[in-house]
C-alpha cells in the first residue's frame, strides 16, 4: 500500500534523484550483507516473489481504491535484504506499465523496501513471543501504517497536495473552494471524496480500508503457509 | 495488467517495425533523453509537441492504438497534482496531466517494440548482475503463475469456491488460493533455476553476442533526439 502511483514530471527533480541515489546505496547493501553463496540459493525464492507481488499489485479489488502488493509477506519469507531486491525488481517492471513512473522507481523502492524491513523485523524481531496470527496482522498492520505515514508526508511535502483535502472550517484561508473566488495565490480545494466522506476523512478511511485488506490476506497466507509449508516462515538469519 | 502485460509482449516479439528494428541499447538511451525532456517540459505546448512525437511514434510502427489507453492510467494518478496547479492556470494543470501521459506512452512503446531479453540485457550494465537475473527469472515467472493462476480460478469455481451468499467463505478460499499459489511460485522457480543451471547457468545469465558497437544510424537517432529535444525546449 506504500507504493505510490506517482507519474513521472510530478515529483521535483531533487527528490527524485536524491531517492534514487538512496535506493541504490540500499540496493549495494543488501546485496553485500547477503552473502553470495546464499543469495545464489535463495534467487528462485526472490524471483517468485517479486512475480506474485507483480501479479498481486495488478489485481483490483472491486470498488476499494487500493490493492495488495504482499510487501510484509515476502520480508517475511526472504528475509529484509533479498526482499528490497525484489522490491526494486517490482518497482522497474511496474513502472513500464504506468504503475508510477520511472523517475518514481527511487521513492517506491526506499517506501516499500522499508516497509519489507519493518515488516520482518516486527514478525520475526518484536513481536516474537505472539501468536502466530497476532503476529502476522500486527506486524502488517505496523510497517503500512509506519510506511503509509511516510509516503503521505514526501508526496505532500515535495508537491503541496495537502491543500486540496484541507477545506474544512479550519482550513488555511488560502484555500478557496470554487475557481471563482479563487484570487492569484490562493489554491482552489477541489473535495476529495470517497464513500460520501471528504477531505482528510476520505484519505484515513482509504488507508484503514487499505492497512485491513493486506493485514488480513498476509495472515490468511501465513496461515496457509503454516499448515503446508512451516519452513518458510522461519528466519534464515535475516537474509 | 497481467492480460496487458501479456500482449505487450506478444507485441514486442511478433510485430515487425522500425521501432522493433533498432537495437536495444540506443532504443534505451534515445527513452531516456526522451523521459528527461518530459520530466524537463514547464509548459503545455512543449508537452503537446513531445506527445504528438510519440504519438507518431506509435502510429508509423504500426502498434496498436490501445496502448495508449494504458498511458491514460497514470493520467489518472495525476489528476490530484493537476489540482495543485489549477491555481496556477488551466494550461499548467493541462501540463501536468500531458507529462504523465507522455511519459507513460513513452515507457509503454519502449517496452512493446523490444523483447524483454534485450530490454534487461541492455540495462545490464547498470545494474548488478543479481538484479537482472532477479529481472529475468521474476519476467518468465509472471507469465508461468499467471496460467497457474487461471486453471487455479477456474478449478475453484468449478468447485464452488467462490458463493455469493458466503461472503466471509470466499474471502477465506481466496486467500488460501494464494497462499498455494505462492507455495506452487515458490516449486516452479526452483525447476526453473534447476533447469537453467543444466543449461550452463552459474553466476549471470548468459545474454547472448550481441554487437557492444553502435552503428552509424544508433548515433544519428540518438544526436538527432537530443536536438529535437532540445529545440523543443528552448523554443517551445
Amino acid at each position: 500500500m506504500s507504493h505510490i502511483h506517482l507519474p513521472d514530471g510530478v515529483l521535483p527533480v531533487g527528490w527524485w534523484l536524491l531517492a534514487y541515489i538512496a535506493a541504490f546505496i540500499w540496493l549495494a547493501v543488501a546485496l553485500r550483507q547477503a552473502e553470495a553463496e546464499r543469495v545464489r540459493r535463495k534467487l528462485p525464492f526472490l524471483a517468485a516473489m517479486s512475480a506474485l507481488m507483480l501479479l498481486t499489485m495488478g489485481v483490483p479489488l472491486g470498488p476499494l481504491p487500493v490493492h495488495l502488493n504482499l510487501a510484509v509477506l515476502t520480508g517475511i519469507v526472504v528475509g529484509p535484504w533479498l526482499g528490497f531486491v525484489a522490491v526494486f525488481v517490482v518497482n522497474i517492471m511496474l513502472s513500464f506499465l504506468g504503475h508510477g513512473g520511472l523517475t518514481a522507481v527511487g521513492i517506491n523502492t526506499l517506501l516499500t523496501g522499508l516497509e519489507v524491513v519493518l515488516g520482518w523485523w516486527f514478525y520475526h524481531r518484536l513481536l516474537l513471543p505472539w501468536r502466530l496470527n497476532w503476529r502476522a496482522i500486527t506486524a502488517t498492520g505496523l510497517a503500512l501504517l509506519l510506511t503509509s505515514a511516510l509516503a503521505l508526508s514526501v508526496v505532500g511535502l515535495s508537491t503541496g497536495i495537502f491543500e486540496l483535502g484541507w477545506h474544512g472550517p479550519d482550513a488555511d484561508h488560502d484555500v478557496a473552494i470554487e475557481p471563482a473566488t479563487a484570487g492569484e495565490n490562493e489554491i482552489i480545494a477541489a473535495p476529495v471524496e470517497f464513500l460520501g466522506l471528504s477531505g482528510i476523512t476520505a484519505f484515513g478511511l482509504i488507508l484503514i480500508l487499505g492497512l485491513a485488506v493486506e493485514a488480513l490476506a498476509t495472515w490468511g497466507i501465513i496461515g496457509y503457509l503454516q499448515k503446508v509449508k512451516p519452513e518458510l516462515l522461519l528466519e534464515d538469519t535475516g537474509t | 495488467m497481467s492480460s496487458r502485460l501479456a500482449r505487450i509482449d506478444h507485441l514486442a516479439v511478433s510485430q515487425c517495425s522500425f521501432l522493433h528494428a533498432l537495437p536495444a541499447k540506443p532504443k534505451l538511451i534515445a527513452t531516456l533523453i526522451l523521459l528527461a525532456g518530459i520530466v524537463a517540459t514547464n509548459n503545455l505546448r512543449q508537452g503537446m509537441m513531445l506527445s504528438c512525437l510519440l504519438l507518431g511514434l506509435l502510429f508509423f510502427s504500426r502498434l496498436p492504438l490501445w496502448l495508449f489507453g494504458i498511458a491514460f492510467y497514470p493520467a489518472f494518478f495525476s489528476l490530484p497534482f493537476a489540482l495543485v496547479k489549477l491555481s496556477v492556470s488551466p494550461a499548467a494543470a493541462t501540463a501536468v496531466i500531458c507529462k504523465a501521459v507522455s511519459a507513460a506512452l513513452l515507457l509503454t512503446l519502449l517496452l512493446a517494440s523490444t523483447p524483454f531479453p534485450q530490454l534487461f540485457g541492455a540495462g545490464a550494465k547498470l545494474l548488478p548482475n543479481l538484479v537482472t537475473d532477479a529481472l529475468f527469472f521474476s519476467y518468465r515467472l509472471f507469465f508461468i503463475i499467471l496460467e497457474s493462476l487461471e486453471r487455479l480460478l477456474l478449478s475453484l469455481r468449478q468447485r464452488g469456491a467462490f458463493a455469493r451468499s458466503n461472503f466471509a467463505w470466499s474471502n477465506w478460499v481466496t486467500l488460501h488460493a494464494l497462499g498455494y499459489l505462492m507455495v506452487n511460485t515458490l516449486a516452479v522457480s526452483q525447476r526453473l533455476d534447476q533447469n537453467y543451471r543444466l543449461r550452463g547457468y552459474q553466476t549471470s545469465v548468459y545474454l547472448g553476442a550481441t554487437s557492444a558497437a553502435w552503428r552509424v544510424a544508433d548515433l544519428a537517432l540518438v544526436a538527432a533526439l537530443l536536438v529535437v529535444v532540445g529545440g523543443v525546449l528552448r523554443f517551445g
